[in-house]
């Protein structure tokens, strides 16, 4: 494991150095990964989104000022991805028609196979199809709140907005999935 | 405090995200209304179910080596496309400035001033006078002083 901070990491990334790519990816791939993941629910579009994260590090590394902590600039990088990144699994959505099918063939958990298993996944599919319903930017903010932990301040630099713009962000969230899930 | 406005600090109160002001308005409506109550322990239910969705597979062995691909293609990319957003920069700021550039050349050429600083006749000041004054008449002689002496022909 390197043991230079992220800054200087950075430095040794702008003149060239994959060590210290290498070095941060090892850092912060998890994290990426795992929004991005949170996110979309797809594993093929969280790994485009990882590479892609990594390479704008890599393609702005001579750009990047250490005025602020590293975290929080590459999170804004993972945000805007994930703003921006059009997956499969919300085109599915949003056309919707398709989702529900797939929901649909899930074995009802009163159906003749009472297992505790199915009926735990028919739930979670639920979960996250109404996850994968909430605007972008509620669902990014309930990501970064509910499964990283972060607070209200952090979520609000990452996504340029002010801390009670979070809070009014997580509260409608939560309505939506309140109402969604008790349909 | 009324019930609407304790049910929009639920969520901010389970975080753990209001401040010691709020907080205690929030609990002592929360010690006599039995349906915000109801309201907290639904949004907690709700917590407990987004865990379950929190199952993110571990970051894939395979993808370091598709970054470093992905970056030793981005190094390859040609200059002209790496640079691409700076170069549309560039060219904008390049073209307003010539605009202008144009644009104020055009409008001194259009009106032309008379130099008082210097008694050199310049085209400017004879296209002036020639437009100013009937040139079958008068004649443009000199400049004295920083004035144009016209004299009937």
């Amino acid at each position: 494991m390197d043991a230079r901070d992220d800054n200087s990491l950075m430095r040794a990334v702008a003149a060239g150095d994959r060590g210290a790519l290498r070095a941060l990816y090892e850092r912060h791939a998890g994290f990426v990964y795992r929004t991005a993941y949170r996110f979309l629910f797809d594993p093929e579009d969280a790994r485009d989104i990882t590479q892609s994260v990594f390479v704008t590090v890599l393609e702005s590394a001579h750009r990047y000022e250490p005025c602020a902590r590293l975290t929080t600039w590459l999170y804004r990088i993972v945000a805007n991805r994930c703003l921006n990144h059009k997956s499969k699994a919300d085109r599915r959505l949003r056309g919707s028609a398709e989702e529900q099918d797939r929901l649909e063939q899930l074995p009802a958990p009163e159906a003749e196979q009472p297992d505790q298993r199915l009926e735990s996944d028919r739930r979670q599919a639920r979960l996250r199809a109404a996850l994968l319903r909430l605007p972008r930017r509620q669902r990014l903010a309930l990501v970064l709140q509910r499964f990283e932990g972060m607070r209200y301040e952090q979520i609000a630099q990452i996504l340029g907005c002010s801390k009670s713009s979070v809070e009014s962000m997580l509260y409608r969230a939560r309505q939506a999935l309140k109402r969604d899930l008790s349909e | 405090m009324w019930c609407h406005r304790a049910r929009r600090l639920l969520s901010a109160y389970l975080d753990d995200e209001i401040g010691p002001r709020r907080r205690a308005l929030l609990e002592s409506h929360l010690a006599g209304c039995a349906s915000c109550v109801a309201e907290l322990a639904k949004l907690r239910a709700q917590c407990e179910v987004l865990a379950e969705a929190d199952q993110a597979p571990a970051l894939p062995p395979d993808l370091w080596p598709r970054v470093l691909a992905a970056a030793d293609e981005s190094g390859r990319r040609p200059w002209l496309r790496q640079h691409r957003t700076r170069l549309v920069q560039a060219a904008c700021v390049a073209a307003c400035a010539l605009l202008g550039f144009a644009g104020g050349a055009l409008v001194s050429w259009r009106t032309p001033a008379v130099d008082a600083a210097s008694d050199k006749v310049s085209i400017g000041e004879r296209m002036l006078v020639a437009e100013t004054f009937d040139t079958a008449a008068f004649g443009l002689s000199e400049k004295k002083e920083g004035l144009l002496q016209c004299v009937p022909r």
